[in-house]
């Protein structure tokens, strides 16, 4: 069973407080957060344990005559009418503002259908279910397991985030709520070597509840070769050369490269080439893209966005050709299309964008085996460290702790690493000839909206081949 | 919310010790496509981050957990009993927190309305000066009242104002748009300061615009300047970090000549409590510790560990506390030696990206310069990346400075020798 929300109890003041204030402006909305979440982190020589992305709050979006404005908060009164009137002023001051101003806005109609509903996903394994004790004590054992089998790691660090996110979404037609879980864990290896301090690690994240610590139970042999590979890594030779990326690698090229490609507030700024780019190849024909929260469960996965859209699943490569972008709200109106479901807060305090949810690349009917016996002289391309988007241009980077190489169709053993990838997105996707029959998302990294916005969005795909610059 | 708080944290026997923040940030917020406004948003939280340390068995263990102005007596006693709960499962070295501290409150007042707009009429007047094209904006204003008590009875209350500006600006070469995004944070607006930037950001658009790609160089020195400095020098920042050090992050040693066989400048910085631009003074951290300024490399040989109250105490030196900001002092070279031929100097990265454990950094170049027999050439595409800890024998700083949000150093750097990897045969 979820532990109960204060949001239980919201739910009819904001109703009350939103049916009040309904004929005042064109549209308006309030979604209360009430998520919560603990971090157990172990390390070789201290521990911690904290609250892990925790929010408890409204925002209200109100729209008149076109113009939009919002107000978050987190102090509510107690009675509806007493709600209502603090929304009231402080969404009335910004549309006097605006109007003293003569400020020039965007316009936005927000047209919205009739829908209620209370959407519960129940873990597996619930959080409450494994004592905190026994949570402390298995992630213990990890640290101490991966530091007694290589003596080169001078820390250890095991770590179960465990959140339960729980959202209504109130306006004059809607009604919407639900509560689902997600948790990650991670191991981390830092070792001195020759080169100084290295650090390698592994994750599993999921729309999952305490069974995520078994998963994590599972890494330890990953993290201690990880670790060896980053430790003996030498720089790479700059230069273009045949890759495959493994499907981590492939989820974070989806990510960057059409993920934030078709963000449709970018369509709105004009920021994206990919509006132009619309029923036209841009990637090998073997490559279909899926974007939506619909996708595999993982941990982005939910019933509504932030805007009170249910979900979706949006293709978005199909066979190579772009097919169409992914919509928050706002921006959708304004391009006068269907919003996706992908309109995301990082919490009740920040502007909703068009943000990812589930990113990955279809599986194909390639085998891996086959795929690196094609390679004459080459990489395997494994660790995603970071990405960044350039949706004006097509650039792509993404940094990967490791690169195995092949020659004459073998891995030789010999790692490089930190490797960084560009190019131009196009030629990269256009360069795929071959794509897996295997299939894993990857949910632990947060992405960014530029600098900033971190949100939790999980992508992933198969093995591909392709041609890349790696420097 | 606070009363009850802190006379519930105050009555509990179990708990040993305890500290609280309480933040109040009132925000406003503009985004703008091009000269319309998108939407503005208004924002008003509280926020109680509460610490709570119970001793056990010669141990101690510590638990956190945030408290909301919706929180009743009953779940913050619900809350308190939870973390003393989790403080007795987690055993960590036995430490304290500081003693009592006394500071002068910091309360300056800003109208966040008024400032918001300063800075939206600015960016249209410096579009319209410089000819520039602004695809669009985001401006924050922030105020936040902040008070920090801890069980030893400190109870100091200060105000920190910032502003954030994000802003993507377009440029057009008649065959190709491209863009470029800047972000800058500030403690205070200065016009002057402020037309420096916007100026260079519509100059470094257009030549982006036109820039060739990047030649295949192999290797060469590199010129890094603005935040691009601060982020590398994190490097230095985490490796004399008194938690890197203890948890084996970093295999600096005090008193250890970090730059040995130095062919250009050493490095020497403090790290401080209060920088002009910075949006994180404060007078102490989140123990309790009263920050002041301390020289943690001088010449390149490291001579104080700062950080925490904790990991200060497990390491028996001096408590430096949780200090936020960082000095470097000037390097020996002018700008036009740091900018002298046979360089690339990189303006802008998809994302620069710096591991400060390992020294790694790297990034793709959006913008930068090949300098080359006296000329600039404007260059995009490829990448670079090294190790500052490898390269730093011979790396040269500026005479000029710069004065950022959290940093105050060298306006641009040099370093030799990093690996370029170009998009065209040199």
């Amino acid at each position: 069973m979820q532990k109960p929300s204060i949001l239980i109890l919201w739910r009819p003041l904001i109703k009350e407080a939103v049916r009040l204030l309904s004929d005042d402006y064109d549209y308006l909305s309030v979604l209360a957060s009430d998520t919560v979440g603990k971090m157990y982190q172990i390390r070789s020589r201290s521990s911690e344990l904290r609250d892990f992305m925790c929010e408890r709050g409204i925002v209200a979006r109100a729209i008149r005559s076109g113009s939009v404005v919002e107000v978050s908060l987190n102090q509510l009164p107690v009675d509806a009418t007493a709600l209502a009137a603090q929304l009231k002023s402080a969404l009335d001051a910004q549309f006097d503002w605006l109007s003293e101003n003569k400020v020039e806005t965007f316009s936005a109609h927000l047209a919205e259908e009739k829908q209620t509903g209370d959407f519960i996903v129940e873990p597996l394994v619930p959080f409450a279910s494994v004592s905190m004790e026994d949570k402390l004590k298995r992630l213990q054992e990890l640290v101490k397991e991966v530091q007694a089998k290589d003596g080169r790691i001078v820390n250890a660090i095991a770590a179960m985030g465990e959140v339960t996110v729980h959202k209504l979404f109130i306006s004059k037609n809607k009604d919407l709520y639900q509560a689902y879980p997600w948790s990650q864990g991670y191991l981390v290896g830092v070792a001195v070597g020759e080169k100084g301090v290295k650090m390698a690690f592994t994750s599993v994240s999921g729309q999952k509840g305490a069974e995520i610590l078994e998963e994590l139970e599972t890494k330890v042999p990953v993290i201690l070769s990880q670790v060896d590979d980053v430790l003996q890594a030498k720089p790479i030779e700059p230069g273009e050369y045949e890759v495959i990326c493994t499907p981590e690698i492939t989820g974070l090229i989806a990510h960057e490269a059409f993920g934030h490609g078709v963000e449709m507030d970018m369509f709105v700024k004009e920021r994206a080439l990919a509006m132009s780019y619309i029923d036209k190849p841009v990637a090998s024909a073997k490559v279909t893209m899926h974007e939506g929260a619909l996708g595999p469960k993982n941990v982005s996965s939910f019933a509504f966005d932030d805007e009170g859209v249910l979900a979706g699943d949006t293709i978005v490569i199909d066979n190579g050709i772009l097919k169409t972008g992914i919509a928050d709200a706002l921006s959708a109106s304004r391009l006068g299309i269907l919003p996706t479901g992908n309109g995301k807060r990082e919490s009740f305090e920040r502007k909703v964008y068009t943000r990812m949810t589930n990113t990955y690349f279809s599986a194909g009917i390639d085998r891996l085996d086959d795929m690196i016996a094609s390679i004459k002289f080459g990489y395997l391309l494994d660790g995603m460290e970071s990405g960044m988007e350039d949706p004006k241009n097509w650039g792509i980077q993404c940094v990967l702790s490791r690169a195995y190489e092949i020659v004459d169709g073998k891995k030789t053993g010999k790692v490089y690493g930190p490797v960084i990838l560009t190019g131009h997105v196009v030629d990269l996707l256009k360069s795929i000839d071959a794509v897996s029959d295997d299939f894993d998302m990857f949910g632990a990294g947060f992405c960014g909206k530029g600098h900033k916005e971190y949100v939790k969005t999980a992508d992933g795909g198969t093995y591909i081949k392709a041609k890349a610059r790696l420097g | 919310m606070e009363d009850i708080l802190l006379h519930l944290l105050r009555t509990t026997p179990q708990i040993h010790e305890f500290s609280v923040q309480f933040r109040q940030t009132d925000s406003a917020e503009w985004f703008y496509i091009r000269h319309k406004l998108d939407q503005s948003r208004r924002k008003s939280v509280k926020y109680g981050f509460v610490k709570v340390y119970v001793d056990h068995d010669g141990k101690r263990g510590h638990a956190e957990f945030i408290a909301y102005p919706s929180h009743t007596e009953e779940d913050l006693k619900t809350l308190i009993g939870d973390a003393v709960a989790s403080a007795k499962l987690i055993e960590n070295q036995a430490y304290v927190l500081p003693e009592k501290a006394e500071a002068t409150p910091l309360l300056e007042t800003v109208d966040r309305i008024e400032l918001g707009k300063k800075i939206i009429d600015f960016t249209f007047a410096m579009e319209a000066k410089y000819q520039g094209e602004i695809n669009s904006f985001e401006v924050f204003t922030n105020t936040h009242a902040i008070r920090f008590v801890n069980s030893n009875q400190t109870d100091v209350t200060y105000g920190v104002n910032d502003a954030f500006l994000e802003m993507i600006v377009n440029a057009n070469d008649g065959e190709k748009e491209i863009e470029l995004m800047r972000e800058w944070r500030f403690a205070s607006f200065d016009p002057r300061q402020m037309e420096i930037r916007y100026e260079e950001v519509f100059r470094e658009a257009r030549d982006r615009a036109s820039a060739m790609p990047t030649p295949d160089l192999k290797k060469a020195d590199l010129i890094l300047g603005g935040e691009n400095v601060k982020e590398l020098f994190g490097i230095y920042r985490s490796a004399t970090n008194a938690n890197s050090i203890f948890n084996k992050a970093s295999t600096f040693t005090q008193g250890q000549n970090v730059q040995e066989n130095a062919v250009g400048d050493k490095v020497s910085f403090t790290m401080t409590d209060r920088l002009v631009a910075s949006c994180a003074n404060a007078p102490i951290d989140e123990d309790g510790v009263l920050l002041k300024p301390v020289k943690i490399l001088d010449q390149g040989v490291f001579t104080t560990i700062w950080g925490e109250s904790r990991y200060c105490q497990y390491l028996d030196v001096p408590i430096t506390g949780n200090l936020k900001n960082m000095d470097v002092a000037s390097g020996s070279k002018s700008l036009s030696e740091i900018e002298r031929s046979n360089a690339i100097e990189v303006l802008d990265f998809s994302s620069f990206v710096v591991d400060e454990t390992s020294g790694d950094f790297g990034g793709e170049i959006r913008l930068g310069y090949l300098i080359k027999d006296g000329v600039k050439t404007a260059i995009s595409g490829g990448s670079i990346n090294g190790n500052l800890l490898e390269l730093h024998r011979n790396i040269e700083l500026s005479v000029e400075r710069q004065d950022i949000d959290r940093f105050s150093g060298p306006l641009k750097i040099r370093i030799a020798d990093v690996v370029v990897s170009g998009i065209k045969a040199a």
